[in-house]
């Protein structure tokens, strides 16, 4: 049983010069996946295909077992997701963020309630609750995103480079969460350069390579594929499989 | 870099701005508002004939002066084309700065000026009329003293509003403004209530004061962040004046609380259904959409207050109506969509439909608004303002109308 499945994706943002080709994976239940791969690599695009924001030249997505054509509520319904860089609406607090959000996800008024105060205590914001993110710290404005998504607790996170600006307590409060949502049966698929991070987290892994799909599976699975020694780390190996070595 | 490089930099940007803006004003030129205008200006010439062949003892002209003569002589804005990025690269040049503001001074002072003289040609018949009217005939070269002094409270309020530029601290910056406008608005007044050599004194001690009060206050030789502030808002206004005709790309917008206005948006429930007019509301109420709006309800509303007579009130209240609609959906081509607005598990045509209901009611308020004082300040029988107010309502649920008109052009594309 999947969350989210993608099947022989190719795509991109002009149909003669396709970014991404074939590509193919999926997110089960309780499990965090690690998608890597260098700038331009095809991660960013890869995003805003799962997100709707483009649509696929060939290949399907599904979310709980539906396309975005499909069931375009469903589909949305099913994920949440926190950018790269934070995309907020300036005239709002970070307070009326919460709550447009949770408008949009047609929460019960008092659950959005208890879960604003609880995020807000999680993630050190309560005093920043009334100040609009002109006056927030590019670390705070990503919090706030963090803060959105994991208000709504979908069965599907699709995170963009979750670490940039965010200071260690924060850092640690978004991994806390991730966990916790992930016992809680939610699937994650997080884009990030940071692959310390990403090896101590994520049950498989995706590496993109110029838009294809160059290695995929857990890290010993990888590891396997690639001929290497036990206990070699996932950025030496990562290296190696973007520098143009061939898998053998 | 030589003072005279940074000047034609100016010359540059100044040119560069005027080549973005023209191919937009051509297709403001193509709508109809030239035509609006000119009507509501045969209706005001037609008032102002009038008003010169029967003008009552009680016309309130000083009032009406001082007001007119304040705002023209106090908005002193100085268009510098300072970019975010100058403060870096700019900032090694920042003694051959001078060659390039004082040029920006020059442009803003000839524009400006030329505003003072609009105003000052249209006040003098009235205020030779009333001297000779009241017994004290004025005495030879009379306008022109008048018009050197307007001229000169023009230059000292221009200088002293590029000097509260140059301030550190905002709240100083606030309470200056407020004496700058205080001063020009004393003296102007003075000029109608006792003759010009007490207004001249005036004018120097309130500037001197001013200005000494400046040179106490901590401030920057150049305060490039706020000049840049200032150069973004000045952008902003001329495009959402734009946007009313055509779609423009959006810039960041300044954002006030408002709690007052906007504290009942906080009861809103929490429902799918709300989401857009949450947010929109929001949007509108905090931001200068709302002030533009406001202020053009407010020049109807003084107009109809001053003049009395219904049908010059009924020319500026006609334009005003036709010019909030286009303001309001001027708004909403500004609304580019944020990624979120894909992403939330909404219909996607809710957006549109709740811009257009919030645009409906602000609309139908504000032309309530403006129609009362034509029911209580002139004497337009009641059935007319009636007839006024629903065909004012009707434009309002035509401004709905046409912005959802615009988001189907927008889906098109």
């Amino acid at each position: 049983m999947t969350i989210m499945q993608v099947e022989g994706l190719t795509g991109g943002y002009s149909r003669n010069r396709p970014v991404l080709h074939d590509i193919s994976f999926a997110v089960r239940p309780g499990e965090m996946v690690g998608m890597i791969g260098l700038n331009g690599a095809g991660k960013s695009t890869t995003m805003k295909h799962l997100l709707g924001l483009l649509l696929p030249h060939s290949g399907s997505i599904q979310i709980q077992g539906v396309t975005l054509e499909e069931q375009p509520d469903t589909y949305r319904s099913a994920y949440a997701y926190v950018p790269e860089h934070p995309l907020v609406f300036e005239e709002l607090t970070v307070r009326e963020h919460l709550q447009l959000t949770a408008m949009a996800y047609n929460m019960k008024p008092d659950l959005a309630e208890r879960r604003v105060q609880q995020l807000l205590e999680e993630f050190r914001m309560g005093p920043k609750a009334d100040v609009f993110p002109a006056h927030l710290s590019k670390g705070m404005q990503q919090k706030l995103m963090i803060m959105n998504a994991f208000l709504v607790k979908p069965k599907l996170y699709l995170i963009d480079e979750p670490f940039l600006g965010l200071d260690p307590l924060g850092i640690r409060s978004l991994l806390e969460q991730l966990q916790e949502v992930r016992r809680e049966g939610a699937g994650i698929l997080m884009s990030s350069h940071i692959l310390a991070t990403l090896e101590q987290y994520c049950d498989r892994y995706i590496v993109i390579h110029e838009g294809r799909i160059r290695a995929s599976g857990t890290l010993d699975e990888i590891r396997s594929a690639w001929g290497s020694k036990a206990g070699e780390h996932l950025e030496s190996l990562f290296y190696r499989i973007v520098d143009g070595a061939e898998q053998p | 870099m030589k003072p005279s490089d940074t000047r034609r930099l100016y010359v540059q940007r100044a040119s560069d701005n005027r080549k973005r803006i023209w191919p937009y004003l051509r297709i403001v030129a193509q709508s109809g508002l030239p035509i609006m205008i000119g009507f509501g200006g045969v209706v005001f010439l037609a008032f102002y004939a009038n008003l010169l062949q029967t003008y009552p003892l009680d016309f309130p002209l000083t009032e009406i002066a001082t007001a007119l003569l304040t705002v023209v002589l106090a908005v002193s804005p100085i268009r510098t084309y300072i970019q975010r990025a100058d403060s870096l690269f700019l900032m090694p040049a920042s003694t051959a700065m001078h060659g390039y503001f004082r040029h920006a001074w020059k442009h803003a002072y000839a524009r400006q000026v030329g505003l003072v003289g609009v105003a000052w040609l249209l006040l003098w018949p009235l205020y030779r009329l009333r001297e000779r009217l009241e017994g004290t005939p004025l005495i030879e070269g009379w306008f022109w003293f008048c018009t050197a002094f307007l001229l000169l409270v023009k230059a000292l309020s221009m200088y002293a509003s590029w000097r509260e530029g140059q301030l550190r601290d905002n709240g100083s910056r606030r309470w200056l403004i407020l004496l700058r406008w205080g001063v020009t608005g004393s003296s102007v007044a003075v000029v109608f209530v006792w003759q010009l050599p007490l207004a001249a004194a005036v004018a120097a001690i309130g500037f001197a004061m001013h200005l000494f009060l400046i040179s106490r206050a901590p401030s920057y030789p150049i305060h490039w962040e706020y000049l840049h502030v200032r150069e973004l808002a000045a952008a902003r206004r001329i495009h959402a004046f734009l946007r009313g005709f055509v779609d423009i790309p959006a810039e960041k917008t300044a954002v006030s609380r408002r709690r007052l206005l906007t504290n009942w948006t906080q009861r809103m429930p929490i429902r799918q259904a709300v989401t857009y007019s949450y947010l929109y509301w929001l949007q509108l109420l905090r931001t200068e959409r709302l002030s533009m709006l406001v202020r053009l309800a407010l020049l109807a509303i003084v107009v109809t207050v001053i003049v009395h007579d219904y049908r010059a009130a009924l020319g500026i209240d006609i334009l005003v109506i036709y010019l909030l609609g286009l303001q309001l959906t001027g708004f909403w081509r500004e609304t580019e969509p944020v990624a979120w607005v894909h992403l939330y598990p909404l219909p996607a045509e809710q957006r549109a439909n709740s811009f257009a209901r919030i645009a409906l009611i602000l609309h139908a308020v504000l032309v309530l608004i403006i129609t009362l004082p034509l029911w209580f300040k002139t004497d337009m029988p009641w059935y007319g303002c009636a007839v006024m107010l629903a065909a004012g309502w009707l434009w309002s649920w035509r401004t709905g109308r046409s912005i959802l008109a615009v988001e189907r052009k927008r889906e098109k594309v």
